[in-house]
């Protein structure tokens, strides 16, 4: 695996400017901002529309060791008697729980719920707490503001006081208890889509004049890895001052055909879903390959890529890694055009494949100073590598 | 061998082509807005789409070959007996057999034709001769000749900017007869020697007799038009959900009139999305087979492209998985168009909305996906009185009762016209 050759000597990426170099002619790229949910059908499960609170612990936990356990999240002593005296509940040979009460979770402070969900996350019988609601760098009520919705302010205020962090993410667990007391099902599902709204962009490249065409069509072409673009981009340079090119038509098969969707339940394999890293190995692939979800697949292997300078390409791979350790990848997507970029911001069905900002994906995994970006290239269309 | 001799029959002078500045500029076309359904309202404006350079960059485009081939078998006197036969002069018959240019090879005898046989014929004669010529398989022009659909060169050369002269287009006009389907042209080599000596005119000539209508198409929601209902018709009652997020996210609830439209590519499933205004690429062909009208409409809703459609089996599915319906015509029906006497099919398509819908107009590399009106495809494939029209719908978006159908009378067999271009 050549990671050696790819982390030896990456470009530093300045996180203000991404491309200062003169830009390939893209043509001129309009976009809209807008906002994706994912559908009912993926939200149709009790965990959304019949949320329990709940906090699980150890089959053979007793009071003394919860007890212990709340000490270390810094809970005090009448929080941890309440807590005991509450509904008991018990998931044969899974966990033990209790309820608390909804005002318990409501007054803990921002310390105590980051160290306390932190530490229930670890075990999957949390499923709130070991996958919450995750926001990158916004809070809640930004991912509230991204398009209208039905909640009231106050809802929503007192939602995000309860956001906490890990790491730098901001988090949220408290799912039941805000969604619980709410009319009925139908808007506890519209609150877990605002959670989770996925801000991106529909793109548009503007008519461009026929002494352009050769230039754009070379840019989107990839150097012959898109010729299915030419006959669309050729048509609209023989029909002068036409409309503008929808940029799904410019994308290679298959992020043309998985832009703005989210995953169907077939495209798991065994217990393996597409990401990040299948997403951007699979941009300019005629056919879906799957081996990128075998167990043997390292999601680090990019070997036959090279670190490249900018002007940077479509489908050129976009990598943000540990700033101390490159070999650490958090994130693995697709350079479009414009500082625009195909990506699938995690496993989870329910985040879509979507076109967005440079910045947005940004918001979401980058870290100043902690992080960086690489930009990826395969190494047969590296000039003077 | 030089293969072209010009013909002088278009004066020279006529003949100054920029390839860079283009003779004839065309005006955009305009917006069309279609009627207002449970699908919202769908606003078009047609496009030109013509195969990209690659795909034309052989010998039988760049450099074709202008010879008529016989049965290896025929000797002179039975070749002169059919040219006679079919309408040429006497005179241009034995110019053709004493001229020197027979062959005999081990799969055909070829002759060099007189251009004034070739331009002689009427377009009754030329269609006769060249269904002979194509039962051979060994001229490829009469073969799989150039299919224009319902236009002539001259109409395909009006729909979007191109290099040549009004009077070579004429000229080509003429050149051109009935099949099946439709209007057909065969006689591209010819055509060829009245053009500048050079590879890349003749490959735009080429490109421009394998342009393909095709429409670009936006959803509205106009006022007043139910966004559920919309919803509804194109997730067939949430059956598809795969576009729903896009669609939710085009048209808030609180004012959808008010949205920009939404690119109907969108909503389309995964498989058409991906293959919309694009040409067949090699890699799915299975040896001969390539994808044609019935695997692009049978493989419609699937998820991933089913290879078993390269194979004849729309008759055994018609009945069992395809179920015969009425109007109204929903998102996705499988529309035929069969022989009245036969009851063959000969060709396939997918409704989407307002008459339109999503169609591969032959099996060959060089054409393409796009979104025609039905009318356009009815002009290419049906003759009144020769073929009807027949809807399917996919049994899993039927209701629970009608989902079985009694066997259809006869079964329908693929019957592709042969190879158009």
């Amino acid at each position: 695996m050549a990671t050696s050759v790819l982390f030896s000597a990456p470009p530093e990426e300045d996180s203000d400017s991404v491309d200062p170099a003169p830009k390939p002619n893209w043509g001129k790229i309009e976009t809209t901002q807008f906002v994706l949910e994912p559908p009912d059908e993926l939200l149709d499960e009790p965990l959304y529309y019949a949320p329990s609170l709940l906090w699980a612990f150890p089959l053979e936990w007793d009071s003394e060791k919860i007890s212990h356990f709340f000490r270390e999240s810094g809970l005090d002593e009448d929080f941890i008697e309440k807590f005991l005296t509450q509904e008991r509940i018990l998931k044969p040979g899974v966990a033990v729980g209790y309820v608390p009460t909804r005002e318990m979770v409501l007054q803990l402070s921002n310390r105590q719920r980051e160290a306390l969900y932190t530490r229930l996350g670890q075990w999957d019988f949390n499923p709130y707490h070991s996958n919450p609601f995750e926001f990158g760098t916004m809070r809640l009520t930004d991912v509230a503001e991204m398009a209208p919705h039905a909640f009231p302010k106050e809802f929503i205020s007192q939602a995000d006081k309860l956001v906490y962090q890990i790491g730098r993410k901001h988090v949220f667990a408290d799912y039941a208890a805000m969604a619980g007391p709410l009319p009925d099902e139908l808007a506890r599902l519209d609150f877990a889509k605002l959670l989770l709204r996925t801000r991106c962009h529909f793109a548009r490249m503007n008519p461009f004049a026929n002494e352009e065409a050769a230039e754009i069509i070379r840019y989107w072409s990839a150097r012959n890895r898109n010729l299915d673009v030419v006959p669309i981009l050729e048509a609209a340079a023989r029909s002068k001052g036409r409309d503008p090119i929808n940029l799904i038509h410019l994308l290679p098969p298959i992020p043309r055909s998985l832009v703005f969707t989210f995953p169907p339940p077939q495209s798991m394999v065994g217990t393996k879903r597409p990401d990040c890293f299948w997403t951007a190995h699979n941009f300019f692939t005629p056919e879906i390959s799957q081996r990128y979800l075998d167990v043997t697949f390292e999601d680090s292997d990019f070997e036959g890529w090279l670190p490249i300078e900018p002007p940077y390409e479509l489908g050129d791979v976009i990598l943000v890694v540990d700033q101390a350790n490159p070999e650490k990848i958090y994130h693995a997507c697709n350079y479009v055009a414009d500082d625009l970029v195909f990506t699938k911001n995690g496993t989870s069905r329910i985040r879509p494949w979507v076109l967005q900002t440079l910045d947005d994906m940004k918001s979401v995994y980058f870290r100043e100073g902690e992080t960086k970006l690489i930009f990826l290239r395969r190494e047969e269309f590296v000039e003077n590598p | 061998m030089k293969m072209f001799r010009r013909l002088a029959l278009i004066p020279r002078s006529l003949l100054c082509l920029s390839l860079v500045a283009f003779a004839t500029a065309a005006n955009a076309s305009p917006l069309q807005l279609g009627k207002v359904g449970p699908w919202g309202q769908l606003e078009s404006y047609e496009i030109v789409l013509e195969p990209a350079d690659q795909l034309i960059r052989e010998p039988l485009y760049t450099y074709p070959p202008l010879i008529w081939a016989f049965p290896p078998d025929w000797d002179l006197e039975r070749i002169g007996h059919f040219l006679t036969r079919s309408g040429i002069a006497p005179a241009e018959v034995a110019a053709m057999l004493e001229s020197g240019t027979v062959k005999h090879h081990v799969n055909a005898t070829t002759l060099l034709p007189t251009a004034r046989a070739i331009i002689d014929l009427n377009p009754q004669q030329r269609a006769a001769l060249y269904a002979e010529f194509s039962k051979w398989g060994i001229n490829p022009f009469q073969t799989a000749p150039f299919s224009l659909g319902g236009d002539n060169v001259s109409s395909l050369a009006a729909l979007a900017t191109h290099p040549f002269p009004e009077d070579f287009l004429k000229f080509a006009d003429k050149f051109v007869f009935e099949g099946s389907p439709r209007n057909l042209l065969s006689d591209y080599p010819l055509l060829c020697t009245e053009l500048p000596d050079e590879v890349a005119v003749r490959i735009r000539f080429a490109k421009l007799l394998l342009r393909s209508r095709a429409l670009m198409v936006r959803l509205r929601i106009p006022e007043g038009t139910s966004l559920d209902e919309v919803r509804k018709y194109w997730t067939l009652d949430g059956k598809i959900e795969s576009s729903l997020p896009a669609l939710n996210a085009a048209f808030p609830t609180d004012d959808p009139a008010a949205a920009p439209p939404l690119d109907l590519v969108h909503l389309l499933p995964p498989l058409p999305r991906q293959l919309l205004y694009t040409y067949s690429p090699v890699a799915l062909a299975v040896g001969e087979f390539r994808p044609d009208c019935f695997w692009s409409s049978l493989n419609f809703f699937e998820e991933d492209f089913s290879q078993r459609y390269l194979d004849p089996i729309v008759g055994e599915l018609l009945g069992s998985e395809w179920i015969p319906v009425e109007k109204p015509y929903r998102f996705g029906d499988l529309i035929l168009i069969k022989e009245l006497r036969s009851g063959d099919a000969v060709h396939a398509c997918n409704y989407l909305a307002d008459d339109l819908v999503f169609t591969k107009n032959g099996k060959s590399f060089l054409r393409p996906w796009l979104i025609q009106p039905i009318s356009e495809v009815e002009k290419t494939y049906s003759v009144d009185g020769f073929h009807q029209t027949a809807v399917y719908r996919h049994r899993r978006f039927l209701p629970r009762q009608s989902s079985s159908a009694p066997a259809p009378d006869e079964p329908t067999r693929n019957a592709e016209p042969p190879l158009p271009r």
